[in-house]
């Protein structure tokens, strides 16, 4: 299509004033103009198309940690609609469940190094992986993110 | 003596300690959640975007 394009605005180029009315073009300039609009349209498409690809990616991977994470109980940051919670909330939360688990604190069996690390493995796991729960930390301007896709939709041909 | 023993061991149990390390391995993780909590919230406003 980009090739396409750049051919149409070469051919019109190419062209003198008297094969264009031969082709029932009734205004270079326009056409021109036209297909120069459709081009960078075209353009913001794609570049917003990978951004989106990109920022799948990382939703992707971000779910996929967090959900081990929840099964080996961290208590899970969303409200209804599948909002995310103050960080107030979510650390009162976070109290609420190890007081719970403190105040339930049992063994079964003699307290060997491998009962010990099966009472604890579930912890040890959140310890680590909370703080390997992004390789890179996500950044997002939203603003010039939703400025960007209003300007792709708004690019008139 | 026998009885004292009984007693002790009744008495000895292995859940202060068990909760302090609980306490302890939480509040490392609260630190660490704290720590990173920016990036959730980035997180969850492209989840929102791409819903």
């Amino acid at each position: 299509m980009l090739e396409e394009a750049v051919r149409i605005i070469q051919f019109l180029n190419s062209k003198n004033k008297y094969e264009i009315q031969e082709l029932d073009i009734p205004d270079r300039t326009d056409t021109i103009l036209e297909v120069k609009r459709v081009l960078a349209k075209r353009n913001l498409m794609l570049n917003l198309e990978d951004k989106y690809q990109t920022m799948q990616l990382a939703v992707d991977r971000f779910m996929t940690k967090f959900e081990l994470l929840r099964e080996k109980g961290l208590p899970s940051p969303l409200v209804i609609n599948d909002k995310l919670m103050t960080q107030e909330d979510y650390n009162k939360k976070i109290i609420e469940v190890a007081r719970e688990q403190e105040n339930t604190s049992s063994m079964s069996g003699i307290p060997t190094g491998t009962v010990l690390y099966q009472t604890f493995e579930n912890l040890f796991y959140l310890q680590h992986e909370v703080k390997h729960l992004f390789i890179n930390n996500p950044t997002l301007n939203r603003q010039r993110l939703m400025r960007y896709i209003g300007k792709c939709s708004t690019s008139s041909y | 003596m026998n009885l004292r023993v009984k007693i002790l061991e009744k008495e000895l149990t292995l859940s202060e300690p068990l909760g302090k390390a609980k306490q302890l391995l939480w509040a490392n993780i609260f630190d660490s959640i704290n720590d990173i909590w920016a990036s959730i919230h980035v997180s969850f406003e492209q989840i929102a975007l791409i819903k």
